[in-house]
Parts: C-alpha cells; sequence; structure tokens
C-alpha cells in the first residue's frame, strides 16, 4: 500500500494551516498597507505618502531600522565569538557535567525577566554599583556608568548576549563534535599548521557554514525583539518592534499610520531575508 | 583543558547563574535599600503568591491554562500537519509558509493582527490571547516535527498498512511510539512559547489578560521589584526543572 500525501485530509490539514498560519499575517499585512497610504483605518482621505515621508523626513525610519540592526548584529557577533572562544578552550567538552548544566540555564530565561535581571544588574542603583560602592569605586550611584536607558544600548547588549552566548556556545559545541574538528586539527597540527592557521582554515570555516542558518534565525529574532529594548533601552531611538507598538498603542489615531508603515516595512525586510536564505538552502 | 582554563570556563558559567541569585534575593527582600549589598529577608512576597493576595495566583493559574492547552493543540495538529506537508511533493514550498511567523516579532505580528481582534470583539479576551498564541506555536510545531518524517517512516507505515493495520493502528502503535521523545520535546517548547510570550499577550490582551510575563512587566512599572522577582522566578521554574530532568528539551539539535 501506498502512502500518498494528496489525499483529501491532508490537503485539508496543509490549507487549514495555511488559513490559520499564514493568512491572518498576510491579511494583517495589506490592510497596514493600505493603512500606512491612508487608504483603510478610522482617520483614511484617500491615497497618501504623507505618513511614510513623516517617517522619512523625520529621519525616524532610519534611526529605528539602524539601531535594531545594530543590535541585532554587534550582540551576535559578540556572542558567536564569544562562543567560539569557549569552544575553542574546552575543545568542545562542555555539555556534561555541573558546567554543562550551569550552560543550559540561561536557556530557560525569558527575555523579560533577562531585562528585569539587567536593570538590577547594571542599573546606577544596581548589584554592580552596590558593590562599587563598597569597595569605594563610586560614592552616590550617578557615579555608576550609565550602562542602562543609555545611548548605545549597553544593557539591551547585555541582555541579549546572557541570552545568546550560552546558546552559541551549546551550539558550537555540538557542531565540534558532530565534525570530529578535534581529528581536523590533529591532522592539521601533524602537516605544520600553526594555531592561527588551525582556527582561520580549519575551526571558523566549519563551525561558521554549519551554524550560519541558526546565526540568521537568531539575527531575525533579536532584530524584532520587545521586551528587552522596552526595558533597558531609550525613548530615542528605539528598536522595530518597540517603536511599531508604541505608535499603534497611543490613544491619538495619528500615529498608527506610521506604526504600520514601519510594520510593513520591517516584515518586507524579513520575509525578503527568510526566501533568499530559504532558495538557497536546502535546508534551515 | 589547563587549569586556567577551566577556572575561566567555570567563572563563566557561574556568571549564568545570577539571574537566578539576583532575582532570587528580590523575592525575598525586605526592604533593600541602595547602597546595601544584600537586603532584609522576609518571605512575605512568596506568602501573597500562595494566599491569593496578590494577582500573581491567577496570573500563575492563567499562564499555566494558556500555554497547557496551547502546547496540547499545537503539538496535536503539528504533528498531523507536518506529516501532511512532508508527504507533499513540494513539500518545501508549505514549509516555507510555517516559518513566517517564526522569524517575525511576535509584538509585530500582533500589530498586524490586532485591528481584526479589535474588530471581532477577541482583543482583550482569553480567546484572543490564546488564539494569538496559537499563531505563533503551530508553524512552530511543524517546523519541530517535519524532520520526524523521514523516507524510512514513510516504509514503516506502508509496511504496517499491508499488514493489514487501520489509519489509527499505524498512529497508535508504529508512529507515536517512534515519535514519542520528539513529541515531548515538540509539546514542551510549544509550551515555553507561550509561557514566555510577553508583546503579543499585551497587545492583544489589551492589559485585561494578565499572564505571568504581563505581571512582571506591570509591577517593573509599579515600581515593586520584589513581586516582579517573584513571577520572573515563577517564570523560570518549569525550564529549570525540565532542564534537572532532560537537557534535551530545551535544546533541540539544530543542525
Amino acid at each position: 500500500m501506498k502512502i500518498s500525501g494528496r489525499t483529501w485530509p491532508n490537503s485539508l490539514l496543509r490549507w487549514g494551516f495555511v488559513a490559520i498560519a499564514t493568512f491572518p499575517l498576510l491579511a494583517g499585512l495589506v490592510y497596514a498597507a493600505l493603512y500606512s497610504v491612508g487608504l483603510a483605518g478610522a482617520l483614511s482621505d484617500g491615497f497618501t505618502w504623507r505618513h511614510w515621508q513623516a517617517l522619512w523626513a523625520e529621519g525616524v525610519l532610519w534611526q529605528t531600522l539602524g539601531f535594531s540592526l545594530y543590535i541585532a548584529v554587534v550582540s551576535i557577533a559578540l556572542s558567536w565569538l564569544g562562543a567560539l572562544w569557549l569552544v575553542w578552550l574546552s575543545r568542545g567538552r562542555l555539555q556534561k557535567g555541573v558546567l554543562g548544566y550551569l550552560l543550559f540555564l540561561p536557556l530557560g530565561i525569558p527575555a523579560i525577566a533577562a531585562a528585569f535581571f539587567i536593570f538590577q544588574w547594571l542599573g546606577s542603583t544596581g548589584w554592580l554599583s552596590r558593590l562599587a560602592d563598597q569597595i569605594g569605586l563610586i560614592q552616590q550611584p550617578q557615579d555608576f556608568p550609565n550602562w542602562v536607558n543609555d545611548p548605545f544600548g549597553i544593557g539591551i547588549l547585555a541582555a541579549h548576549i546572557l541570552l545568546a552566548l550560552p546558546f552559541f556556545t551549546l551550539l558550537l559545541a555540538n557542531i565540534y563534535r558532530q565534525e570530529r574538528l578535534s581529528a581536523l586539527i590533529v591532522l592539521g597540527q601533524t602537516l605544520g599548521a600553526s594555531t592561527y592557521q588551525q582556527v582561520r582554515r580549519i575551526v571558523i570555516p566549519l563551525l561558521w557554514q554549519r551554524s550560519r542558518p541558526v546565526v540568521l534565525v537568531y539575527l531575525l529574532f533579536v532584530l524584532g525583539s520587545y521586551e528587552i529594548p522596552l526595558l533597558l533601552g531609550r525613548s530615542h531611538p528605539e528598536m522595530v518592534s518597540v517603536f511599531v507598538i508604541r505608535k499603534l498603542q497611543r490613544f491619538s489615531l495619528d500615529t498608527i499610520p506610521q506604526g504600520m508603515a514601519m510594520a510593513v516595512l520591517y516584515v518586507v525586510l524579513v520575509l525578503l531575508a527568510l526566501f533568499l536564505f530559504y532558495r538557497k538552502r536546502r535546508v534551515i | 583543558m589547563s587549569r586556567s582554563t577551566q577556572i575561566l570556563l567555570w567563572g563563566i558559567g557561574l556568571t549564568f547563574v545570577l539571574p537566578f541569585v539576583v532575582l532570587g534575593l528580590w523575592s525575598v527582600a525586605d526592604t533593600w535599600r541602595y547602597p546595601a549589598v544584600l537586603p532584609d529577608l522576609t518571605g512575605d512576597h512568596w506568602q501573597r503568591l500562595v494566599s491569593g493576595q496578590s494577582l500573581l495566583l491567577t496570573g500563575l493559574l492563567r499562564s499555566v491554562g494558556i500555554a497547557v492547552s496551547i502546547a496540547l493543540v499545537s503539538t496535536v495538529l503539528g504533528f498531523y500537519i507536518s506529516r501532511a506537508i512532508a508527504y507533499h511533493q513540494h513539500q518545501r514550498t508549505w514549509l516555507f509558509f510555517a516559518y513566517w511567523p517564526c522569524v517575525i516579532a511576535p509584538g509585530i505580528l500582533a500589530g498586524l493582527v490586532y485591528i481584526f481582534f479589535l474588530r471581532w470583539g477577541w482583543a482583550g479576551s482569553w480567546g484572543g490571547v490564546w488564539l494569538g498564541h496559537l499563531l505563533l506555536a503551530l508553524p512552530y510545531a511543524v517546523i519541530v516535527f517535519h524532520p520526524f518524517w523521514t523516507p524510512q517512516i514513510r516504509q514503516y507505515e506502508q509496511l504496517a498498512a499491508t499488514l493489514g493495520a487501520s489509519r489509527i493502528h499505524i498512529f497508535s502503535t508504529v508512529l507515536f511510539p517512534m515519535a514519542k521523545g520528539m513529541v515531548l520535546i515538540g509539546g514542551f517548547q510549544t509550551f515555553l512559547i507561550s509561557w514566555f510570550e510577553f508583546g503579543l499577550t499585551s497587545l492583544l490582551g489589551v492589559g485585561k489578560v494578565q499572564t505571568l510575563p504581563v505581571l512582571v512587566y506591570q509591577y517593573i512599572q509599579e515600581a515593586n521589584p520584589y513581586l516582579a522577582a517573584v513571577a520572573a522566578l515563577i517564570l523560570m521554574l518549569p525550564p529549570a526543572v525540565v532542564l534537572w530532568v532532560n537537557k534535551r528539551f530545551l535544546f533541540t539539535k539544530l543542525v
């Protein structure tokens, strides 16, 4: 007997899935696009680029997208490089014992709790500041460096790295073992490769190639993060999600089209990135 | 590994315990004024959870109810849908649809569907938030279960069918026993998606559906770090317990 995917229950399941997972998103995207050009919504008064122009003219568009991209790229780059360093130091033997358990712990921390922890840890009255006061490094909370709600997003970066570093460490350690990198490194040594050459020519290319899809997905995840920048960020510049939700939640209906415009741009960019990557690879 | 490397790795490893330590201290702090490094201790905040004097107990029950039901529904549906997708000749195209909601920020996804939820009276209701969580968890379940449907599994199905097993028999005696581990992992991870969700819940719930993550934020806004820490620790408890049982539940093999 042949098991076919083309029976009517299977077709129903597939189309039902698209109706649940994809249709609301597509319908919302079309509605948001119409809203952003004045063709839908409570205050619609005919086609206009006014809201897009307002985003563009005030520089909000590039500042918001740029800041989001900066946070995503820097936090992922630092986490990946940190993970690479840890995996190299431990030669991939990180997943067992108590140390392995400790690495798994942050995977169960929700973003809102991570943000709250960073706030209580790095804030001007946080634990580090209290320790600095006790050992006489500072005299008052204001003397402590501004790491939360700061213009460079240091608190946001710290929270993302807290969550991403252990994740990438476990991921790279997994690949290290699967690809038998230890054996390849020994081979490299036998052929006279220096430590730098081993890392540069063997370890980094292999780990990067295998982890790239996950890095991309994580990058998109950080790009759209909400709780962490909401608690640890400033009102200007904002990350995309914070900007969009703030505009949508305001009492004034005037701000909604700008939020919709930003949401449309973000979704189109993310779906485009996904499409390009998905087309190139057999499996994500 | 040299001794200095081991010390360094242990130092970094112990850093990951700090969130539990700091939030744990806040949850049992009576008063913790600057510049005290350690607080005066009290059990009052946890007692308020147990006695139901705060919103915490109802928030906890609400979160458990939503997350458990989302995990059950998305796991069962995701299992069948992933099979329907995996056995189609254009499976990659179908699977592509599953990635859409997973790569878009939940808050922005909520922003896009918000108007429909408002119009149909779902915003600010349990059902609306539940449906919003399903929009995130179901595609994720499909992605998790998709790799299970290998040609070998298909051959087992064909063999069982050839030997006269009914469709129900094939699922109950062949497929589910083989997929048990993956179903448990998928179930727990979809539970976590719903359990941790904040942006979508706060927007679609319009502040009326107060799950634990929403309460953490609310307590922070009210300058009540004590109850915020209790709520945050309750959120971190299920993953920590499950981690103790089996690490695989938190870290699926991704590559």
